[in-house]
């Protein structure tokens, strides 16, 4: 317990670190301004019509044709300070290790990937007050949205899929998009977290920046090429829930991000042990 | 009297480039070691490949008879300010302390007030670390680096950024840790800090180091 203690200290020393850190207070910002332009017509339609809704639009705002890349590129920003080796690190390895901290490195990975995604659905949700109304069920607007063609007519670009709605309680599409994007966006931050280790902050930041990008590229030429694209998973939309459809299924997507996620733990790790890590500037 | 570090036949390359060539030197318990050489002779490198956070390529260092990246990956019972010291900056000195006493398991707020008195700072001002001068800055440098009572202290120029009265201060607080059977090497541009502190002074050029005194 001691241990776990000391580890989970190290992890919470970089989120301790996101205060006096601009690049977080403009992720925020960013991500506001861009829900609220999202969902301002949703907005707009629930006070014309008098019905309010429900705090479950997540799923749906990331299916949208933008939404996915722009939260993995804000995501890119985040952890583009990996494999974060600030002046404080020699006094923080020194006390630790080499392996507690890289294991305080991961923890913190999995911790801000936990408070990026929590923050989408808390945005999401908040930027609908004073229409946001606590419910158990779909709402009548989602159904509504959901069943016919009257959200284009208004102006509304996120796409509200049946399929979600057939398939799934607001509770589980939310508890599923919540595990799809802490897989997807652990898996970037340990991408670029391997790759800043063995070359440089940049490269990580490219690199990534080609996986979200590489998700138009699939996505345009060939359902197969989806499967090697694990930009394209954030979209619980885009997946193909009972596995019969032309893209990868969700069971899939969970297994292919698990597995990516340990092969690049393991990777990083040993990188840390046999490498030379040095003392970067703040980001 | 015995030899708490033992550096034999050590050498690190950074593309071709020889940073260190050949080092071996023992450091005895309870001396003041003086590191001397111009900037980019390999100082801060050596002090790196000590503490365990940089690889050699060959050679070996033993701290207590222990083979740095063979028995351990990282020197044990060492203190040491390498490089700036990097800190919270929205968090006190004290707090910044706290955090990294935690990081060992440890917890001994009296220890953290009495080494932060000792380098001459207030363990009771709430000011952040953003809003400390240079040579606050470093004086919670040291304070971090004896606050977990190491036997080996490696500061590389703790003077930096402090006035006459620090100096003044710190060598007084090295020459006290000396007495108390610690192992300091510091590497220092300021001759006059060489020569009142140190007990054994070596010299680096071009990768090598070799014993001036």
């Amino acid at each position: 317990m001691a241990n776990l203690n000391r580890t989970l200290l190290i992890a919470t020393y970089n989120i301790k670190k996101w205060f006096a850190n601009p690049r977080i207070y403009v992720i925020v910002i960013l991500l506001f301004f861009y829900v609220h332009f999202m969902e301002s017509p949703i907005k707009i339609f629930s006070q014309n019509v008098h019905i309010n809704l429900p705090p479950f639009l997540m799923p749906f705002l990331i299916s949208s044709v933008y939404s996915g890349k722009i939260l993995l590129l804000l995501l890119i920003l985040l952890f583009c300070d990996a494999p974060f080796t600030e002046e404080e690190y020699p006094y923080i390895i020194m006390r630790s290790g080499r392996k507690r901290w890289y294991l305080g490195q991961i923890f913190y990975i999995y911790i801000a990937a936990a408070f990026y995604t929590l923050l989408i659905g808390i945005i999401t949700a908040l930027v609908l007050i004073p229409n946001l109304e606590l419910m158990s069920d779909w709402g009548k607007v989602i159904n509504t949205f959901a069943q016919t063609g009257i959200a284009s007519q208004h102006g509304i670009v996120i796409p509200f899929d049946y399929a979600i709605i057939q398939s799934f309680s607001p509770i589980e599409a939310m508890g599923l998009q919540f595990i799809l994007c802490e897989l997807i966006f652990a898996m970037f931050g340990k991408l670029m977290f391997l790759l800043n280790t063995l070359t440089s902050r940049a490269v990580g930041a490219v690199v990534a920046t080609g996986v979200v990008f590489f998700q138009i590229f699939a996505e345009n030429i060939s359902p197969k090429l989806t499967y090697f694209s694990p930009a394209s998973w954030i979209s619980l939309s885009f997946l193909s829930i009972d596995g019969t459809g032309r893209y990868p299924s969700l069971r899939y997507a969970l297994i292919v991000l698990i597995i990516l996620n340990i092969v690049l733990a393991i990777a990083s790790l040993r990188v840390v042990l046999k490498s030379d890590i040095k003392v970067l500037k703040n980001i | 009297m015995e030899n708490i570090i033992e550096i034999r036949s050590l050498k690190k390359c950074f593309e071709k480039h020889k940073i260190l060539d050949d080092i071996s030197a023992d450091f005895e318990k309870g001396k003041i070691y003086g590191i001397i050489g111009r900037n980019g002779s390999g100082k801060t490198v050596l002090f790196k490949c000590i503490c365990g956070l940089m690889h050699y390529d060959a050679g070996e260092i033993l701290i207590n008879g222990k083979k740095i990246g063979v028995d351990i990956d990282i020197a044990e019972n060492v203190g040491a300010i390498i490089e700036n010291p990097g800190f919270l900056p929205y968090y006190s000195g004290a707090a910044n302390l706290k955090m990294l006493m935690g990081i060992c398991g440890k917890k001994d707020k009296d220890r953290i007030y009495k080494c932060m008195k000792m380098t001459g700072l207030d363990p009771d001002d709430k000011k952040h670390v953003c809003k400390y001068s240079l040579g606050m800055r470093q004086r919670l440098g040291i304070s971090q680096a004896i606050m977990d009572d190491p036997d080996i202290l490696l500061l590389d120029e703790p003077m930096n950024g402090l006035d006459n009265k620090g100096v003044d201060e710190m060598r007084a607080l090295f020459l006290q840790l000396k007495q108390q059977s610690k192992t300091i090497l510091l590497s220092s541009h300021n001759r006059e800090d060489i020569d009142l502190l140190c007990d054994v002074v070596y010299e680096m050029e071009n990768g090598k180091m070799k014993r001036n005194r």
